[in-house]
């Protein structure tokens, strides 16, 4: 289901791209610079030529470590910081100098900024109240609501007689009652405790489907950006590292900086030794060596040093006689068991870093491996991706 | 435990001893102005309302010799003066001291700290000064003394009592609150009064209840910039002490006392029915 609403827009959006044409997206962010001049006197780059694009009821997620400008960027959209340089048009219109108040955005705050002397209806009623909509109107939409996001029959309830969750929904009406053309919120989510998360993201993206708002969703935790988003932009250091739908985020991560950030990765070093038309060879330190199908895209000349990224899913128990892959062999160090499958960390001699491996808990595993015990593992070509550069970066 | 005993019970005297001084002078006052006795305050010499009969201009049962407020009108008048003053120089002071605690905490301005320290000027400056300031300046701007001048020389430092406790209550305030307010379309005066107002409102009200009350209280500096026929209470007072400390001055006294604590508890009660 997921695929199929996501790839005509990515599709769409990369001709957008290449024909350079008018703007289709309802939010398109172009070449946005922002700089900070800390009180020590330094200079903070927080977004750093990021061009993002949005399409019409899009959930696209935000994704990124603390600092590296998911915040600034929500601001800078919103109207509560100016660029340095580049553009911002919502519905293909510059929005360049606009007051935060004349924009077709909403958002939901991090701390949700509900206004503590106010009930929840009236909350609710804000911007409706100022755009002088009419008040039997007004009470419709404010029920309406209210009922949407489950809280009927709260409208009376004064703010602080509300739980975290409860607050995050009147939050969530007060900012979609107006209809905004876009969403922003700033992780919304990191306040709740995981089970009330849990079903506040299936809520969340039930509500974005029903109402057709697009979404622009800031979170740093990646499953959770994983699981929600039509596209993620991952940024990193105030650059955008890269954009994409979760699964080509995920098995294709553009560099290392998104392979360790987006699930978890065993990135081993290796040397390219051969580069042929349609393939590249690579080499181990550990004299292996493998044969990966050139993509689109990618420059490797013999001798470059690359990361090889495979995930611990992709691990398998035992080699078959024939296919290409990776093998390795060491001491198992530590096992968790979470129902479905095993977590094993490995010990190589090779890796700097201990391997990680899932393997399914079917019965040839039985009671699972014991810390110690040797154990082989093997990762299948087809499920490595080289990526360009060091790992310290 | 039991050394700690002894310790409880040296402060214990020591919290009754020190309550003791700050209050007992104060009881003392209230008691006198019921002491019949018109010549030693320190004999009680039964209970009587004669001298605020006296202050209210009823004739009083005592002989006219003991009769200190020759005229009540005086009197009245300078209540009336210093009510005047003090309800025009705080609401004043209210206006623009919640202005400049909002400017001073919102707005990006260059030598911010340097306007915020000069809020605090008028407060530790020694009065004396203020008021030699100020006649001088008046006497010098040849503005006759009034009234109006004693409105103005109160702004002056009252702006800075009602700053400093509305600067107070918008540090409580989430800033978030404004940004969300005109994230939902508000312009800046919609979200002043719809957001900002509302949540600072006790702390505007305390501020000007305080400026109220240290208006009606200031004596040093309207000493000097009061007119001729502008007396305000307490340097009416002030006047009759010089002629010597009489009874009726206790009961004067104890009705400001009472004034004030009206007063006071009107603010805090509005405070905590806010919250
Ligand atoms: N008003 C400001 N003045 C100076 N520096 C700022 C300001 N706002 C943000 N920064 C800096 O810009 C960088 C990006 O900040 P931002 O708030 O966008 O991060 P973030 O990705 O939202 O982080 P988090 O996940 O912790 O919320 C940080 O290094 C931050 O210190
Ligand atoms: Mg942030």
């Amino acid at each position: 289901m997921k695929m199929e609403a996501t790839s005509p827009m990515a599709a769409a959006q990369a001709r957008d791209a290449a024909e350079n044409g008018p703007a289709r997206p309802v939010l398109e962010i172009r070449h946005a610079m922002k700089r900070f001049a800390t009180p020590e006197g330094q200079e903070v780059v927080a977004l750093d030529d990021v061009s993002i694009s949005v399409a019409p009821n899009e959930f696209l997620t935000l994704l990124g470590p603390s600092g590296c400008g998911k915040t600034t960027l929500l601001r800078v959209v919103s109207g509560f910081e100016d660029l340095d340089a580049g553009d911002i048009f919502i519905d293909r219109q510059d929005i360049a100098g606009r007051p935060a108040y004349r924009r077709p955005v909403n958002t939901v705050f991090q701390t949700y900024a509900l206004f503590p002397h106010l009930s929840v209806a009236r909350n609710v009623a804000y911007s409706l109240e100022i755009a002088k909509v009419e008040q039997a109107e007004t009470r419709r939409r404010v029920s309406e609501m209210l009922e949407l996001v489950g809280l009927a029959g709260f409208g009376e309830r004064r703010i602080n007689q509300l739980s975290g969750g409860q607050q995050q929904r009147v939050a969530l009406a007060r900012a979609l009652v107006a209809r905004p053309k876009i969403l922003l919120l700033d992780e919304p989510l990191s306040a709740l405790d995981k089970s009330l998360r849990g079903k506040m993201q299936q809520e969340l993206k039930a509500l974005q489907h029903e109402l057709g708002i697009s979404f622009v969703f800031v979170t740093h935790d990646q499953e959770e950006a994983l699981t929600m988003s039509d596209r993620v932009a991952v940024l990193g250091q105030g650059k955008l590292q890269q954009i994409g739908p979760p699964h080509e985020l995920y098995r294709t991560p553009s560099n290392v900086f998104v392979a360790r950030f987006v699930g978890e990765s065993n990135l081993f070093a290796a040397t390219v030794s051969e580069v042929g038309p349609a393939h590249c060879h690579f080499r181990l330190a550990d004299g292996q060596e493998v044969r990966l199908p050139r993509r689109d895209g990618q420059t490797f000349s013999a001798g470059d040093k690359v990361q090889l990224l495979a995930r611990p899913e992709d691990a398998r128990p035992s080699p078959p006689d024939n296919g290409t892959g990776l093998r390795f062999s060491g001491p198992v160090r530590e096992v968790f068991f979470v129902g479905t499958h095993y977590k094993l960390v490995i010990g190589t001699s090779e890796a700097d870093e201990p391997l990680k491996a899932s393997l399914p808990a079917g019965e040839d595993l039985g009671a699972g491996p014991a810390p110690g015990q040797m154990i082989e593992l093997w990762f299948p070509a087809s499920r490595l991706h080289p990526l360009a550069g060091e790992v310290g970066s | 435990m039991k050394r700690y005993g002894g310790l409880s019970r040296l402060l214990s005297v020591y919290g009754f001893l020190f309550f003791a001084f700050i209050y007992a002078p104060i009881v003392l006052i209230v008691v006198f102005s019921f002491n019949a006795n018109p010549v030693n305050m320190m004999i009680w010499d039964g209970f009587t309302l004669d001298w605020y009969r006296t202050i209210f201009g009823f004739p009083a049962r005592l002989t006219e010799s003991t009769l200190y407020v020759e005229s009540t009108r005086q009197l009245y008048g300078a209540v009336r003066n210093s009510l005047l003053v003090a309800l025009v120089a705080s609401s004043v002071s209210t206006v623009f001291g919640t202005a400049i605690a909002i400017a001073v905490a919102r707005f990006r301005f260059r030598l911010k700290s340097f306007y915020r320290a000069f809020m605090f000027m008028p407060m530790i400056m020694p009065d004396i000064v203020l008021g030699i300031a100020l006649l001088i300046f008046f006497v010098s701007t040849g503005v006759k003394l009034s009234v109006y001048t004693i409105m103005i020389g109160h702004c002056t430092f009252l702006i800075s009592y009602v700053f400093i406790v509305v600067s107070a209550r918008i540090a409580d305030m989430d800033e978030k609150l404004e940004e969300a307010s005109a994230d939902l379309g508000a312009n800046s005066w919609q979200t002043f009064r719809r957001v900002t107002l509302p949540l600072i409102l006790p702390g505007v009200i305390g501020g000007g209840l305080l400026a109220f009350i240290i208006s009606m209280d200031d004596l040093v500096i309207t000493y000097f910039i009061a007119g001729v026929d502008s007396t305000t209470l307490p340097v009416f007072i002030y006047g009759m002490l010089r002629r010597g400390i009489k009874p009726e001055i206790n009961a004067i006294a104890t009705i400001m006392l009472v004034f004030s604590i009206v007063v006071a508890s009107a603010g805090l009660y509005l405070r905590a029915r806010r919250k």
